[in-house]
């Protein structure tokens, strides 16, 4: 298989999470392993409090597992400090959220060029949001755009740091169908045109054929775990 | 209903710090008024249960000379309570060590009560007979002084020494607040006091049996005052006495005419008059206004406090509410559910307040009494001013509550349930203004932004700071006023160190003696007398001061601040006078002595002088001589010495002049008026505490409401990479722009408030100008940013402790 020999974007080893709910335990996660390779495409799967979110804010370092350790691309992020977890989510890790999570104060570049200014070596803020077809929106607030374009904005700040890993949480979740497959179709395109990773989280089985790989989470366990022979492109795709 | 209300609690224990501060805010406001009020009432009924239960006089008939009979008919006057003679006369007091004390003697009958006028024995006894060789000493003086019942006083008559022994100490109504005059408001009690003396034995110490310079007259209620003014007038005319003149009412005589027949005048001065009480009148007036304006600011902050924080959490439980309309509940009951907050809120902080309002009460009241004798205090927890503050704050509180609640009960569930839409992002106009702030860097933009977004809420934080400040400003601005009148007083007016008052009107050839002196650097006389100044059917009685026309060292300046020399062209009226009489320069006035023969004299007014000390009049003291028909006299000298106190053998040799009465050293004085306003510290510690108290409330909840409302963009700018430091720095930017635009609107309004407070301070007697020192608002701001970074503090820790997982997801904040 040809992603066998390409490097390890993250790995998660024996990773649990348990959330305290008064006397209770809610058991989020309970022993992850996974790798997941640079330049793939990863569709999660799985039903409502499967632990998907928890997934995705663990290899994002929002949040610290229970149990189990996490790498990068050569660091162990599970061991990283409260100022090195910012610098890694500055550099490395780009976020999109389901509702889009913009600063409303801020104009579309603003919100854009605010991650841009994080880093040394940013991408020019203007061309890409060009590109994602937003050239005529750079002085709209948030207010002022739709949810497409707004998620489109989120695209581009969680790109214009230029990171290897993007982590994408419900990217079409409040989304008509056009507008999220739209989406699902820019992603897709930059991970291959830019070799990024992406990690996709969604509801929605049927994006698990433009992946790359899928994995199946229930009750806090992998339960599948397939790389897809033979992904569809996300304009090929119906559901 | 029980749900609700347990909703209620639950909501109140998890904001509890934010409506905690709303409660304190009222409290504050709700404490200030109850305690500063109740002050006001208490100190104002206080004095007038002295004045009524002491038979404080209603007029005081000052002549030149009177007999007992003339005392008697007034006394027989239908509508006269009581008429009482009596001698008041200044005397120096030989104190071993002291450069002299000039006594005000006041003879006191033997009958107690006393029909008019009655002392308090604080301690010690009564005379013990009308003859005794013995005195009553004024509290204050006796206190300061060290004396006790059992000392020996010696009155200096001459060369000689005559003791009489101190029996008791006394507080008279009469001297609430000890003045030597209109002029001389805050005579320090080391050099002046006030001390009584049996009736026959002060008539024979002065060889005046049966004559008194001084008539008492207490009026029956409800007396007609000028009818009995003219009567009294008339009884004493049949004793030679042409006329009585009163403040405002004198008849000016034909000069001429009236001197060469001899008539001689008299005075009457209404309580209105009387310096203590006109000084009592105007502090109670400062004090009125401060126990209104203040607690308004204080509950209009509250109101403000819980509208903020109630609204807040209503926006964040549209969905509950939505599901509470779709259960059935009806809007009554969402209305009165979001009210308990409200009410809740009102009801602790006029508990609170009123408790607070009570000990404040308390503390004011025993600082009061530092200060100023109170004869009989009638010092009581005043439960209708307590209950009106409750109503008030209770009042405020349910309609700052009544419009979120009631937006509330209006929501419809579908409206309710759907969640709110995103924060309106735009271009502050500040931006469009100055397009320079558009390209400033991210640190500064958010902030700048987030401004604006809420800019009710913005007004609000400023709003509360600057009202804090402007609380600390215009109580801070009574001591600069004051320091800053004191300063111009001794630093400006009197150039010279010491005043030594003669014990009689003397030859101002002293002067030249004692310039000799080793260790007197210049010596110049002065001579100053008690005369009535009239225009136009008005009258004013003032003090007239000779000044040398060269080289004075007392100092006078025209409002402008341009130096005035004396002029022998005419007379120089004070700012206050110059209003009071309606006059300008260029204006002729009539000048008569107080009490004694008319000698009335016409003279232009040539120069308008300003000066803290009200009113007063000025004159070269040649033409002050040629007033009194007495050429080279002099009631004093101002001297200058070396190192501004002289050494101790100048200073007895100066005492030992046969002439000095008493010698008051200016840095005396001044130290004296430095501790009576330092005892105003308790004061401006209560304002103090208020003041940052209000504004570290305020700062403190709408920095919480912003923090919790903004939670998930603070979280996304986490994730995507900003260093809790930024933001940490961010929010900082943020509330100290916010504090310093609560400062630029704070020193507006503490002016206001000063100009307002100090209005009382403004009359005749003093002319005290609103002063706010820079290093006053400096260090005020100062403070009050530090306030503001403390409060900001649990926001800070709210963001360091944001579960940014969490915060990404939730889509409700
Ligand atoms: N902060 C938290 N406190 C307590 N329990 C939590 C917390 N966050 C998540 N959980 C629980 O952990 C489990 C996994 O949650 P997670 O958000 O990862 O689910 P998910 O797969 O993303 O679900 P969905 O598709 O609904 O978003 C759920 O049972 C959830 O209730
Ligand atoms: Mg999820």
């Amino acid at each position: 298989m040809a992603a066998s020999h390409r490097e390890i974007a993250v790995r998660l080893v024996g990773v649990t999470k348990v959330y305290p709910m008064g006397a209770l335990q809610v058991q989020a996660l309970q022993g992850v392993d996974l790798a997941i390779l640079q330049g793939e495409f990863v569709v999660i799967l799985g039903p409502s409090g499967s632990g998907k979110t928890t997934i995705l804010n663990l290899m994002g370092g929002l949040d610290s597992p229970s149990g189990g350790r996490i790498f990068t691309d050569g660091a162990e992020i599970t061991a990283l400090t409260v100022g090195q977890l910012t610098r890694y989510r500055r550099e490395k890790v780009g976020f999109i959220f389901q509702f889009f999570n913009l600063i409303p104060t801020l104009t579309a570049q603003e919100n854009v060029e605010l991650a841009a200014e994080l880093v040394s070596r940013p991408l020019a803020v203007g061309p890409l949001l060009a590109e994602l077809g937003l050239g005529e929106r750079l002085r709209h607030f948030p207010s002022e755009l739709s949810g497409g374009e707004q998620q489109r904005v989120a695209i581009a700040r969680a790109l214009v740091t230029d990171p290897p890993l993007v982590l994408c949480d419900e990217p079409s979740g409040i989304l008509d169908y056009e507008t999220g497959k739209r989406i699902f179709a820019l992603m897709k395109g930059i991970c291959r045109q830019r070799g990024k990773t992406f990690v996709v989280v969604t509801h929605n089985a049927a994006l698990g054929q433009i992946a790359h790989r899928v994995i199946q989470l229930r009750d806090g366990r992998v339960v599948r775990d397939e790389v897809n022979p033979h992904p569809l492109e996300a304009e090929a795709l119906r559901w | 209903m029980g749900k609700l209300r347990l909703q209620l609690l639950r909501d109140l224990a998890v904001h509890k710090w934010q409506f905690g501060a709303a409660t304190l805010v009222v409290a504050l406001g709700v404490a200030l008024f109850g305690g500063a009020y109740s002050s006001y009432q208490n100190l104002k009924a206080s004095y007038a249960y002295s004045y009524q239960r002491l038979a404080m006089a209603d007029y005081w008939l000052l002549v030149d000379e009177a007999p007992e009979r003339a005392v008697s008919e007034i006394g027989a006057l239908p509508g006269v309570a009581a008429a009482e003679g009596r001698i008041v006369r200044e005397v120096p007091l030989h104190i071993p060590g002291s450069a002299g004390v000039l006594a005000r003697v006041i003879s006191v009958p033997q009958e107690r009560p006393a029909s008019a006028i009655d002392l308090v024995l604080v301690e010690g006894s009564f005379f013990s007979g009308p003859q005794a060789r013995e005195v009553l000493l004024e509290r204050k003086f006796a206190n300061f002084q060290g004396f006790r019942p059992g000392d020996t006083i010696h009155f200096k008559k001459g060369n000689e020494r005559i003791p009489f022994k101190v029996v008791g100490v006394v507080i008279s109504p009469e001297y609430i607040w000890v003045t030597k005059s209109a002029a001389e408001m805050f005579p320090s009690p080391r050099a002046f006091g006030v001390v009584f003396l049996p009736q026959e034995r002060a008539e024979a110490f002065f060889g005046s049996q049966g004559r008194y310079n001084e008539i008492l007259v207490r009026l029956e209620p409800g007396a007609d005052r000028e009818v009995l003014l003219a009567q009294m007038g008339q009884v004493l005319r049949s004793y030679h006495i042409a006329r009585l003149s009163q403040r405002d009412t004198a008849e000016v005589g034909e000069s001429r005419r009236d001197a060469i027949r001899g008539y001689r005048v008299g005075e009457a001065v209404a309580l209105k008059d009387q310096p203590s009480n006109k000084m009592l009148e105007m502090d109670l007036e400062s004090f009125h206004q401060l126990s209104l304006m203040f607690p308004v600011m204080f509950l209009a902050a509250a109101a403000m406090a819980i509208y903020t924080v109630l609204s807040r959490l209503i926006q964040g439980q549209r969905p509950q509410i939505g599901l509470m309309v779709a259960m059935g509940y009806s809007r009554g009951q969402i209305l009165g559910h979001y009210l308990g907050f409200a009410l809740v809120v009102g009801l602790l902080g006029v508990a609170v307040g009123t408790g607070g309002g009570i000990l404040l009460g308390i503390y004011i009241g025993d600082m009061y009494s530092g200060f100023v004798n109170i004869p009989l205090r009638d010092f009581q927890v005043r439960g209708d001013i307590l209950a009106v503050g409750a109503g008030a704050g209770l009042g405020v509180s349910l309609l700052a509550g009544l419009v979120p609640a009631w937006a509330a009960a209006g929501l419809r569930p579908a409206v309710a349930m759907r969640p709110s839409a995103p924060a309106l992002g735009r271009r502050p106009p500040v931006e469009a203004l100055f397009p320079f702030l558009a390209r400033l860097s991210y640190t500064w933009k958010i902030p700048l932004r987030n401004i604006f977004r809420n800019p009710r809420r913005s007004f609000y934080t400023a709003a509360g700071v600057a009202v804090g400040l402007a609380l600390i400003l215009s109580s801070a601005s009574f001591f600069d006023a004051f320091h800053s009148a004191i300063d111009l007083e001794f630093n400006g007016i009197r150039q010279y160190d010491a005043q030594l008052s003669f014990a009689q009107l003397d030859s101002a050839l002293v002067s030249r003696k004692v310039a000799s002196y080793p260790g007197v650097s210049s010596s110049q006389p002065l001579l100053q007398l008690p005369y009535r100044v009239l225009s136009e059917g008005k009258s004013k009685t003032t003090l007239i001061l000779g000044l040398p026309e060269m080289g004075s060292p007392y100092r006078l300046f025209t409002p402008e601040g341009k130096a005035i020399a004396p002029s022998p062209e005419g007379i120089l009226l004070t700012r206050v006078l110059q209003e009071e009489l309606g006059v300008k320069v260029g204006d002729t006035v009539s000048l008569q002595p107080v009490a004694g023969v008319v000698g009335a004299t016409r003279m232009p007014v040539v120069g308008i002088v300003e000066q803290p000390v009200g009113g007063m009049a000025f004159l070269p003291l040649r033409s002050v001589q040629d007033l009194m028909r007495q050429p080279g006299v002099a009631t004093g000298l101002m001297l200058e010495l070396e190192g501004h106190e002289g050494d101790a053998g100048l200073r007895q040799r100066l005492y030992d002049l046969p002439q000095t009465a008493a010698i008051n050293f200016m840095t005396e004085q001044r130290r004296f008026l430095d501790d009576l306003l330092a005892l105003m510290w308790g004061f401006i510690g209560v304002m103090l505490a208020f003041g940052a108290a209000l504004a570290a409330a305020i700062v403190f909840n709408t920095i919480m409401v912003n923090t919790t409302e903004r939670r998930r963009e603070i979280a996304t700018l986490r994730t995507i990479g900003l260093s809790q430091g930024r933001i940490f720095l961010m929010a900082t930017i943020e509330n100290l722009l916010l504090g310093l635009a609560g400062i630029a609107l704070g020193l507006p309004l503490g002016y206001v408030m000063a100009v307002n407070f100090m209005k009382a301070y403004q009359g005749d007697l003093m002319s005290i100008s609103v002063v706010l020192l820079p290093r006053t608002f400096i260090l005020a701001a100062a403070g009050i940013l530090l306030v503001l970074l403390l409060s900001q503090i649990p926001a800070l820790r709210l963001i360091q402790r944001l579960d940014l997982a969490a915060e990404v997801k939730d889509w409700n904040s």
